[in-house]
């Protein structure tokens, strides 16, 4: 037990969800055994969104108070740790668990706890009258503990225990209404597919244990920072460790090939989906690679690869995204797209470029995905885009903040998301030279993505909020979502559409204020990248160039996205009929996750039954219970022999006497 | 002293109840739950005051001789010690036990009396076993513990008990007769049965022999750990015992195994141990993946968790045969938490078939609509089996992968399959029990755990938390004794080439 430090308050920040999880629980279970009497009783549950919010509310006051706390640093010394207990010391392993507050954990921190809070205050309005109303709050505050965990945690293994947390409430949540049956399964893949990459992660630990002695991140990424060279070995260790790492990201992050369990994701309840799977889970991946930048700098041929990933899973994302008619389903595939985004800025190198898409994405895909639930909201969960329409009538404030938000992604000038998506394809862009011109074609895929991206956006503004209504007047009274829905609305509103100013582009001439308030955590990566050439400048001209070209894109496409579909789904219709192939495939994801099933899970699956039947009951249980029958039957025989005749006794003693002899004179 | 009446109080339970009237049922539990309460309340305080600094528990009399042939008699003693490695064990078995008692209020209707005298004189002869330090006491606990369970299974097992009782029984017989022939042998060979004694004289044996010791040993203790290919009497075991027959086999019985795996084939033969451990280690790693797809296929609750039995012992196999201090800690770590999450996941399971009687998967569905403790409970237990961090299974798996990645990368990457498959197959289950539409009606009118049940499975889920967030607790106790077997199997490696590591990048912070 190590003695705490000054900085013991940062407890606090994962502590005041936790605890607000383990009360909004006993509120449900409360609510529960009040049900037995009055089986319609919501009374004790009622409280949970209060405590739930409050905890919430507690955390964001305590980040901004850390993030104050450390802006009056010299920014070498920025960081506040807390030390509480050694964790783990058995058989040779010692892992502390401690909590750093540096700069980017600060940042990760602010926007967990403040988009958090909003969508914890969105989620009171949205889930009234739901029979698991507290047991949703107490998943929603165990899910920020977790992820905070993740954030703040001073060692690797820290970090996994967050990382397994926050699978573990996307798990929860994904199949809250478990009852209809396709969301467990939806949370069932989920679990497992993030399984699949937290193994990749554990192997990444391990290695780097081999490597270092240690899995104190600042101690890995300092020893890697400050080193001269590396041995042959050493290099090839890191680069295998930080490829395994990588692969745990794709399984959180939704990158390829383990992006097929977030679009089903969507099953959960949409602040869920705003939260979890838009905000701040998913962009865990990014953060880890972030926070070991020093040694993914070094790791060689790992930075091209993530960058392939990235655009890979950008394209894909993108494109699956411009069929799909169910609104969240546009949502998630533009979310795996957007994160693909942030891989090819970290393949990059570019790892301010990637937190800060990382913050501006979480403004405007949170507002994206909350706008969505009130239009649900409104319509009584209709989902369809092909059954809304011409909703901006009767939902002023949610289309007015939805639009904010469509115009950010879309990447419409001098928005948030203009600013950070044009940070990433210029560093992509100026990386160009390097593999043989490998980072300029990555680079073109960043740029179709993003015409894709202000088509399907616009696709989706016109069919949900433009055109004729094409609901059911009788059944289906659309209404404005109350103010408690859409007041975080607004907030993150006018977060989407001022979130540029943190990182303006250096040819305004003004500072990049989260490139420099990261610096402290990213310049070792840097330095590593610039002593290996990879240090790159963009003149000028070049950049207005790039700005223009960004800007013509997306003014063009977004364009061209309303004005087809603005008059309802005849264009949706024309497209399926005239490229029915690439219409299916595009809406199935490239048939990625079909061929899963295929290829994988069914052979897995038919492997476990030849296991279960051929070789364990056939064949292992087969020769026990041969060897059984075998010993009966040499049992049944020899009883023969002992039929109480004399006669035969006496041929058998003869026999034996006999045969004595004969062993007798043989020796 | 303390350790003999630990051992023989459950003995003495036993007696009592023998002296009870046949139809003072409610008298034989109370005296059967008193007992195992008391044994409990012992154990733990042995727990609390042990100290690995301080001279261990130890107690020994002289029992019997053994004229051998040139005329110097082999003494055998009556004689229990207690090291960390027994003390976990022991403390295990002891906390196990009252639930196990107590589990039994909701199915053992008839004949309570001998149910509850052989589930005692089980808790002798399992507490004996760990506690033995002569050889021949060793296998005279170890058949007391075997003896009982066939009963427990034959009496008041399911529908095909007598299959499952007969298979269970030649399987641990055939063992059990192999290990007392290399312990007549070693007490041949060596004049002596004092385990202290041949740890000493055993490593300097030619390797050669200490090899057919250990071949006897490993296939004695694989057959009830239970090892690939020697598993199959375990499903139908379980399948068929009584749910605290299963709690105990899984949480105790299993972990004889793997305890004389440690014990005689690690630390009393180590360059044996050196020699087979690639093999024994492929056998853990394909145990692990083999077990988990096994149990995927599984249609019957109980026999799927049998099967992930399987699977979550191959990681101790797997974590004792890496051979590294990782390894060995994970494994000894592993052992404790298969018992409790196992053990959890077969009360409940036993608690859900008293209200519905029927294991079947696809009887279920939709039940945590109406049992939501229940499924609170399942849910938090699939977790702690699954190795989520914070809760009890993660360190071991995190230190026994970590173990076996240090000797042998390969069967540590296929062990980590298992963390895969792991969450596939209990996920399967929870979904296919708990979640979707409660539409059969044999569901709908489930009543939800009653306090007796929830007090029962208490002590297990703070454990498992426990566990989870300070291992250390735990672990500091054992680690001093898990070091010695350490640093003799790195004398007995010397000679064996180990895997080369890496050169550390350690110059960077030595420079600052």
């Amino acid at each position: 037990m190590q003695s705490h430090e000054s900085h013991a308050w940062l407890w606090w920040i994962p502590l005041l969800p936790l605890i607000g999880s383990a009360i909004a629980g006993a509120l449900h279970l409360a609510t529960l055994r009040a049900r037995k009497s009055d089986p319609q009783a919501s009374a004790p549950a009622s409280l949970a969104p209060w405590i739930a919010c409050g905890a919430m509310l507690g955390a964001f006051v305590l980040s901004v108070t850390g993030f104050l706390e450390l802006r009056d640093l010299e920014p070498s010394a920025r960081a506040l740790a807390s030390t509480a207990h050694d964790w783990i010391s058995i058989g040779g392993l010692d892992v502390d668990l401690g909590l750093v507050l540096d700069p980017l954990s600060s940042v990760m921190t602010l926007v967990i706890t403040g988009v958090g809070f909003l969508i914890h205050v969105y989620a009171s309005g949205y889930m009234k009258g739901d029979r698991g109303y507290g047991k949703f709050f107490a998943y929603l505050n165990l899910f920020v503990f977790a992820m905070l965990m993740l954030v703040l945690s001073s060692s690797l293994l820290g970090v996994f225990i967050g990382w397994e947390g926050v699978g573990l409430c996307s798990f929860l949540l994904i199949g809250f209404w478990y009852e209809k049956g396709w969301p467990a399964e939806a949370a069932q893949k989920a679990f497992v597919m993030n399984r699949v990459g937290d193994a990749c992660f554990l192997i990444g630990s391990f290695l780097l244990i081999r490597l270092f002695g240690t899995l104190d991140l600042k101690t890995i990424a300092d020893t890697v920072g400050s080193a001269v060279s590396f041995t042959d070995e050493q290099a090839l260790h890191m680069s295998l460790a930080a490829l395994f790492l990588f692969g745990g990201c794709c399984g959180k992050s939704a990158q390829f090939p383990l992006f097929t369990w977030l679009p089903d994701a969507m099953a959960g309840p949409t602040p869920v989906s705003a939260l979890i799977h838009a905000a701040t889970m998913v962009t865990s991946g990014i953060y880890l690679v972030v926070r070991l930048n020093p040694l993914f700098a070094a790791s060689g041929w790992v930075l091209p690869l993530i960058a392939i990933v990235g655009a890979l899973t950008a394209l894909i994302g993108g494109s699956t995204a411009l069929v799909q008619r169910d609104i969240k389903k546009v949502l998630a595939y533009s979310t795996v797209s957007q994160l693909g985004y942030m891989f090819l800025a970290l393949g990059s190198g570019a790892w301010a470029a990637a937190v800060f898409h990382l913050v501006t994405h979480a403004f405007f895909k949170a507002l994206l995905f909350l706008g969505a639930g009130s239009v649900i909201h409104g319509m009584h969960g209709e989902q369809d885009m092909h059954k809304l329409g011409g909703l901006r009538r009767h939902m002023p404030r949610t289309y007015i903040t939805f639009l904010a938000g469509a115009a950010a992604l879309s990447g419409l000038p001098l928005l948030s998301g203009f600013f950070s998506k044009d940070e990433i394809l210029a560093h992509a862009f100026a990386s160009g030279g390097l593999y043989y011109g490998l980072y300029y074609g990555l680079w073109a895929v960043g740029v179709i993505t993003a015409a894709l991206t202000a088509y399907y956006t616009s696709r989706m503004v016109a069919l949900t909020f433009f055109g004729e209504e094409r609901f059911d007047h009788h059944h289906v009274h659309p209404h404005e979502s109350p103010l408690v829905m859409t007041l975080p609305l607004m907030v993150l509103a006018v977060l989407s559409i001022l979130g540029g100013v943190l990182g303006l582009p250096p040819v305004l001439h003004v500072p990049h204020l989260l490139a420099e308030w990261l610096a402290p955590v990213t310049d070792a990566g840097n330095k590593i990248l610039a002593a290996s050439h990879r240090e790159h400048h963009l003149s000028h001209t070049l950049e207005w160039i790039l700005l223009g070209l960004g800007s013509a894109i997306a003014l063009g496409f977004a364009h061209t996205g309303f004005y087809a579909h603005r008059h309802g789904t005849a264009q949706d219709e024309f497209f399926a009929h005239k490229r029915p192939t690439l219409a299916a495939t595009l809406g199935d994801a490239w048939t990625i996750d079909s061929r899963y099933a295929r290829i994988i899970v069914l052979p897995l699956r038919m492997l476990s039954f030849l296991i279960a039947v051929v070789v364990d009951q056939f064949a292992i249980d087969g020769l026990v219970n041969g060897t059984g029958r075998t010993a009966r039957d040499i049992a049944q025989y020899s009883r023969r022999a002992v039929d109480g005749s004399l006669a035969s006794y006496a041929l058998w003693m003869g026999a034996g006497a006999l045969a004595i002899c004969a062993l007798w004179m043989w020796s | 002293m303390e350790l003999v009446l630990l051992t023989f109080l459950p003995l003495l339970g036993a007696l009592a109840v023998l002296c009870t009237p046949r139809a003072a049922e409610g008298l034989q539990r109370g005296i059967a739950l008193a007992t195992t309460l008391a044994v409990a309340v012992l154990g733990v305080k042995l727990f609390l005051g042990y100290d690995a600094a301080a001279t261990p528990y130890s107690f020994s009399l002289p029992w019997f001789q053994l004229p051998w042939r040139d005329g110097t008699p082999t003494q055998v003693h009556f004689s229990l010690a207690m090291d960390g490695i027994s003390l976990l064990m022991v403390t295990l078995t002891a906390v196990l036990m009252p639930i196990v008692i107590l589990s039994t209020w909701g199915h053992v209707e008839k004949r309570v009396k001998e149910f509850m005298v052989w589930m005692l004189v089980m808790q002798t002869g399992m507490l004996g076993t760990f506690l033995a330090v002569d050889l021949v006491l060793f296998y005279f606990f170890w058949e007391v513990s075997l003896i009982p369970l066939y009963f427990l299974v034959g009496i008041w097992g399911g529908e095909q008990r007598l299959y499952a009782t007969v298979k269970f029984f030649l399987y641990t017989l055939a063992g059990s007769l192999l290990m007392m022939v290399a312990i007549i042998a070693i007490l041949f060979d060596r004049g002596t049965s004092d385990r202290g004694e041949l740890i000493a004289q055993l490593g300097q044996t030619p390797l050669e022999q200490q090899l057919w010791y250990f071949a006897a040993f490993a296939l004695a203790f694989g057959i009830k750990v239970p090892i690939l290919p020697f598993h199959t009497w375990l499903p139908d075991a379980h399948t068929q015992a009584p749910t605290s027959g299963s709690v105990v086999l899984a949480g105790v019985l299993l972990k004889m195994g793997t305890y004389g795996l440690l014990r005689f084939c690690i630390q009393m033969l180590p360059d044996a141990a050196v020699a087979a451990a690639p093999w024994m280690m492929a056998l853990g790693a394909i145990g692990i993946l083999y077990g988990a797809l096994l149990a995927w296929a599984q249609t019957d609750l109980k026999r799927l968790i049998a099967c992930s039995s399987v699977s979550h012992l191959g990681y101790v196999v797997l974590g004792l045969f890496a051979l590294t201090p990782a390894g060995l800690s994970g494994g000894m770590l592993q052992m404790v938490n298969h018992g409790i999450s196992t053990g959890l996941l077969f009360l409940l399971v036993g608690m859900l078939y008293e209200r519905r009687h029927s294991r079947a998967l696809d009887a279920f569905g939709g039940v945590a609509t109406v049992m939501p403790l229940f499924a609170l409970f399942w849910v938090f237990t699939v977790l702690s089996s699954a190795g989520l961090p914070g809760l009890n299974g993660f360190v071991g798996e995190y230190l026994i992968l970590l173990g076996s990645f240090q000797s042998s990368p390969l069967w540590s990457v296929i062990g980590l399959t298992g963390v895969i498959f792991g969450a596939v197959y209990l996920l399967m289950a929870t979904r296919k029990m708990l979640f979707g539409a409660c539409t059969n009606p044999e569901n709908q009118h489930l009543t939800d755990l009653n306090a007796r049940e929830i007090v029962l499975m208490l002590p297990l889920v703070v454990l498992a938390v426990w566990l989870g967030v300070r291992p250390n607790d735990f672990m500091g106790k054992v680690e001093p004794d898990l070091a010695k077997v350490g640093r003799r199997v790195a004398e007995a490696r010397q000679s064996t080439a180990a895997l080369e590591p890496v050169t550390p990048l350690t110059e960077g912070v030595a420079a600052r």
